[in-house]
């Protein structure tokens, strides 16, 4: 028994030295499988290219800098999935393009590029906790760009809060417009009582005068709508809501609620669930022989119709939210296509829901270090109060008296409506 | 009346999938006494090969088929070879742990290799539906039923009249026994786990072409097929297959009428913590089996 | 009285002709021996309260106070679970919802400002009769089937949390409003939000160790590890196996209430997820891992295996395979050992 008292012990030291290289261990690295962080910048000293706001002598000797860490937590895994890869994939893109353009981010002469950290929220709030908690204390960085799910973000929310003016917080989605009371808190998206707004508005225009709605009960951004303002809004615009289904998101089985509200003879159902969910009851609603028309309000990926959906099922399926890149693209807007070019050669696939989020927020930040001149999370703040456009920018995003960001700190994004038929998708119109 | 005649038809084809993963997994749990938690993962992997070999490789549907029970039948007996038989024979908590050890490890790797690309699905090659009196049955819901009661039909044969069965059942009695007989335990349990396997396989074709594939598949099914098999007996296949189609049936019907959704899953368990309630030892006695 | 408790949890004593109490009056525990302990626990506590104080003048990275709670936690959850598991050997899938319950009456009351040891203390009494409630008709059943009726409970459990958003919020949950935990007196001054966290974390710990250790050790103890191997011998010796088990599932339900609250206070935003059946089975694999029957050892296996992932980022992803290969290994290498309790 003495022979076994001493392996505890022994045990236990070795589990405290474990915990003692725990908290010695500060270099973050990336932790994703599918890491990709940037590519080194070129280290020959450059001519200084003036960009936005900052004033930098042509002169002068360029020298290159350690790294800007930031931070992204996003969707990588999980319910949430089909929304959080291609704006992960958006944002890896844009910090490669910075990095391979311009070198990086210029702060007087020293030339600093960017290194996208990445932590995956699994689409749960509890481990996007966990991880701002690694972002914020292990691995130091104070700027992040992501968030994709408005659950995950109201978990990560009071901990901003506490942070102050001691971290910078970009959405990239998490439409829940309370999210931007946090004063270090910006979105480059629109909150879902504007797309709600919208959506309502094309819906009028369609000559609908009824519905059904289906809600995700774990969406955050849409459970309070749905409760307060939703049913008011569309009874003031002559729109009967015949019943609000509810589901979860991930629920492979949705046949029930078809089933249920089949028959009530409703101008169109309005779906605002994720992209995976929208598919899945179309795919059930087809299935069962009802071919109502149906409004998302996220896009659907094209790279999951024909696949997760028939394309014959996705026939009167209607998107009236914000732009995608392909509908950039057919409203004429530059840079638009060079930027879905790159998205295919960097992956291989078209981009999906969200992608023009995660490029525009990563360049608004940029844009705001460099106006900022500093990297401090307190400058970058001031600088985001009204940031001035940048290269690169592509989303005609209105400014708001000339700042990007308006003063409720959301980005005034772009809308636009399309039609799915055969799987086919028609591009309707754009608005600022 | 049509909707609720809707709700008992989508219900059994959820039953259908319940019955078939419940019946596979008495195999090991009835014949073997081990409580194979990673069953479920199997219907997963099953689905993920449907999608990728069907979808993605476009093979022939029938050859894809049977290509695909095959590898699910080897990997079964695998399973049982390089996880199970180091433990052969021990307490059940011993079983318990592996079996949910084998899920935890095989479900993960799926998230690593699966869980940041799209979740995908097979578009099931016979369209359309017919309509009877106001319900619409589709092919595809109609083919879930019709092969998970041939798919338990050609088992029960199997078990019946082929050597390999009755090797099975004489083991699952008494494998002391079977072994002075003749017959070599080591091959029942390796052809048990592989039949097991496959069957699992076959849910997981099924379900390939309904819901979409991702990592998690199969976890619910396995849950209530546990549920299923405390209350209808473990040996009992018309038991098991009866309280399967019923159990998909109340849980459609339910979600169909209450207001709740998660009510649904919820009767699975409500109705099991009832009927244990009434007979701890399971609804059906199992004559030849230990308490 | 003591007719209708045999017949509701289905244990009856038997009468022999040797040394058996009749039918009716039961043996008392307090007539067994007291195991005596081998080696000394307070060599280990003063390395563990070393440590915990010591910490913040080793390093200066923020992230150990984290570290410290997310392993002071767990070894919480692992202890509770040692009393049942480590006892009769049963498993109970249902702590993840009774730590859940904890969790949230810290979210409800906690933002009402009621005191935080009186949430504390209440989150424990309610764990623990909640557990009892349905622990109860649970008796019934034995081994694999009591183990699943746990899970349904969970699972039961779990709807009821996404349902009932009044209380829970639902799917998207509930912030927890700060505590203010300034009269627990710190060394050093780096981030006392946390590491006052910490210290209440591990002191807890302790007494919860000494607590569940004693316990064990106790007759009571004695007689529950004997449910775990024979119970019908044991109730033939006129012990009523019903109340041990009972008892002991109660107490894990204590243990899960006040973890709740640690939990609620810690991550500042409560949402359904973590109370689910995977944490109940991932608290198991610690005790397993740690020894069935070892407190401490639960203790050294949960703190390992959750700095583990923290300590090897690249292990992160990886977390759960780690985990569920450490159980395999552990369990096919002791299989002998972690019998018990669950024959069925």
């Amino acid at each position: 028994m003495r022979k076994w008292g001493w392996l505890r012990f022994a045990a236990l030291v070795a589990a405290l030295v474990l915990v003692l290289v725990a908290c010695g261990d500060d270099d973050g690295e990336s932790t994703t499988t599918q890491a990709s962080t940037t590519t080194a910048a070129t280290t020959t000293t450059q001519a200084a290219t003036t960009t936005t706001g900052a004033e930098t002598t042509t002169t002068a000797e360029i020298v290159v800098g350690d790294p800007i860490k930031i931070g992204m937590i996003m969707s990588l895994t999980g319910t949430a999935a089909g929304a959080g890869v291609p704006l992960a994939n958006a944002e890896r893109l844009a910090v490669k393009i910075i990095n391979e353009t311009r070198g990086g981010v210029l702060i007087g002469n020293t030339l600093h590029p960017l290194e996208l950290v990445e932590y995956d929220d699994t689409g749960t709030a509890e481990a996007g906790i966990a991880a701002a908690t690694r972002m914020i204390e292990q691995d130091g960085i104070r700027l992040h760009v992501g968030l994709v799910a408005s659950s995950v973000a109201t978990g990560v929310q009071p901990y901003a809060e506490r942070l102050g003016n001691d971290f910078v917080n970009i959405l990239t989605g998490a439409s829940l417009y309370s999210l931007t009371d946090t004063p270090n808190t910006y979105r480059m998206a629109a909150t879902s009582k504007l797309v709600a707004e919208r959506e309502i508005e094309f819906a009028v225009a369609q000559g609908w005068t009824s519905a059904v709605g289906i809600l995700d009960t774990t969406n955050a951004a849409w459970v309070s709508l749905f409760d307060d303002d939703i049913p008011g809004w569309l009874a003031d615009a002559g729109i009967d809501l015949h019943s609000v289904e509810t589901m979860e998101r991930g629920q492979a089985d949705v046949t029930a609620i078809i089933t249920k509200v089949k028959d009530s003879g409703v101008d169109f159902v309005w779906h605002t669930g994720f992209p995976d969910d929208e598919l899945l009851f179309i795919r059930q609603a087809r299935e069962l022989g009802w071919n109502v028309p149906v409004l998302l309000v996220s896009q659907a990926a094209v790279a999951q119709v024909g696949d997760l959906v028939p394309a014959e099922a996705m026939t009167d399926v209607y998107q009236a939210s914000w732009a995608m890149i392909q509908d950039l693209i057919t409203a004429g807007i530059a840079g638009a296509q060079e930027l879905l070019d790159a998205y295919v050669a960097e992956y291989g696939e078209e981009p999906g829901f969200l992608t023009m989020q995660g490029y525009e927020a990563i360049l608004s930040l940029a844009a705001a270090i460099e106006q900022a001149q500093s990297a401090e999370p307190a400058d970058v703040l001031a600088a985001l109060q009204c940031l001035a456009p940048y290269e690169g920018m592509i989303w005609p995003v209105t400014l708001a008296d000339g700042c990007v960001y308006a003063p409720d700190r959301n980005a005034l994004v772009p809308f636009a409506t399309s039609r799915w038929d055969n799987g086919v998708l028609t591009f309707l119109g754009l608005q600022g | 009346m049509t909707q609720l005649s809707q709700f008992i038809i989508n219900g059994l084809v959820v039953g259908g999938i319940y019955a078939l993963v419940a019946v596979g997994l008495s195999l090991v749990y009835g014949g073997l006494r081990i409580p194979n938690f990673a069953h479920g993962v199997w219907v997963m992997v099953a689905a993920y090969l449907t999608v990728t070999v069907i979808g993605q490789w476009q093979i022939n549907l029938w050859l894809a088929i049977l290509i695909i029970l095959g590898i699910m039948g080897v990997v079964g007996a695998v399973q049982e070879l390089a996880w199970f038989r180091i433990i052969r024979g021990k307490s059940t908590l011993v079983l318990i742990l592996a079996a949910f050890a084998l899920s935890l490890v095989v479900e993960n790797i799926y998230v690593l290799r699966f869980g940041g690309k799209f979740s995908r699905s097979f578009d099931f090659p016979i369209k359309g539906g017919f309509t009877v009196g106001g319900v619409v049955i589709s092919y595809q819901r109609l083919t879930v039923v019709l092969v998970t009661v041939a798919s338990i039909a050609v088992l029960s044969v199997f078990m019946s009249r082929t050597r390999m069965g009755r090797a099975i059942r004489a083991v699952a009695e008494n494998a002391d026994a079977a072994a002075v007989t003749g017959i070599s335990v080591s091959r029942v349990y390796l052809w048990v786990f592989g039949v097991s396997t496959a069957m699992a396989g076959i849910a997981g074709l099924l379900l390939a072409g309904m819901y979409p594939v991702q990592p998690f598949l199969g976890a619910n099914e396995i849950l209530k097929a546990f549920c299923i098999i405390i209350v209808a007996g473990k040996n009992n296949v018309s038991g098991l297959v009866a309280v399967a189609f019923g159990l998909g049936v109340a849980e459609s019907v339910a979600m169909g009428y209450l207001p709740w959704t998660s009510v649904g899953e919820a009767i699975a368990f409500a109705g099991l913590a009832v009927a244990l309630y009434i007979r701890p030892q399971g609804l059906v006695a199992d004559p030849g089996a230990p308490a | 009285m003591s007719k209708i408790w045999d017949a509701l949890t289905g244990v009856r004593a038997e009468t022999r002709t040797i040394e058996v109490a009749p039918i009716g009056s039961p043996r008392s525990s307090a007539e067994l021996p007291r195991l005596k302990r081998r080696h000394p626990d307070w060599p280990y506590m003063l390395l563990v309260v070393a440590v915990v104080v010591l910490l913040p003048f080793i390093t200066d990275n923020e992230y150990y106070a984290t570290v410290l709670i997310l392993c002071g936690l767990w070894s919480f959850h692992a202890v509770g679970q040692t009393v049942l598991l480590g006892g009769s050997g049963e498993l109970n899938l249902a702590y993840g919802a009774v730590f859940g319950v904890g969790a949230y009456m810290a979210a409800n009351l906690l933002g009402f400002d009621w005191p935080f040891g009186l949430v504390l203390i209440l989150a424990g009494l309610a764990g623990g009769l909640i557990t009892a409630a349905f622990g109860f008709p649970l008796l019934k059943t034995r081994g694999l089937f009591y183990a699943v009726m746990t899970m349904a409970v969970g699972l039961l459990a779990a709807k009821i949390f996404i349902e009932w958003t009044a209380v829970t919020g639902g799917s998207v949950g509930l912030p927890v409003p700060m505590v203010d935990l300034s009269f627990i007196p710190l060394l050093g001054d780096v981030n006392p939000g946390r590491l006052s966290i910490a210290y209440l974390v591990w002191a807890l710990v302790l007494l919860g160790l000494v607590f569940a250790q004693r316990l064990l050790a106790s007759p009571f103890g004695l007689i529950l590890r004997g449910i775990g191997g024979d119970e019908p011998l044991v109730a033939a010796l006129g012990y009523r196996a019903g109340h041990y088990r009972l008892l002991a599932l109660s107490l894990t339900g204590v243990y899960a209430g006040i973890a709740g609250v640690l939990f609620a206070v810690n991550i500042g935003y409560v949402t359904n997820g973590p109370f689910s059946f995977w944490t109940a089975f991932t608290v198991i694999i610690m005790v397993i891992v740690g020894g069935r029957e070892s407190v401490w050892g639960s203790v050294i296996a949960a703190s390992f295996l959750t700095a583990l992932p923290e300590v090897l980022r690249s292990v992160q992803s990886y977390r759960m395979i780690v985990y569920a290969m450490v159980l395999y290994i552990v369990v096919v290498i002791r299989a002998n050992k972690v019998a018990g309790g669950i024959e069925h």
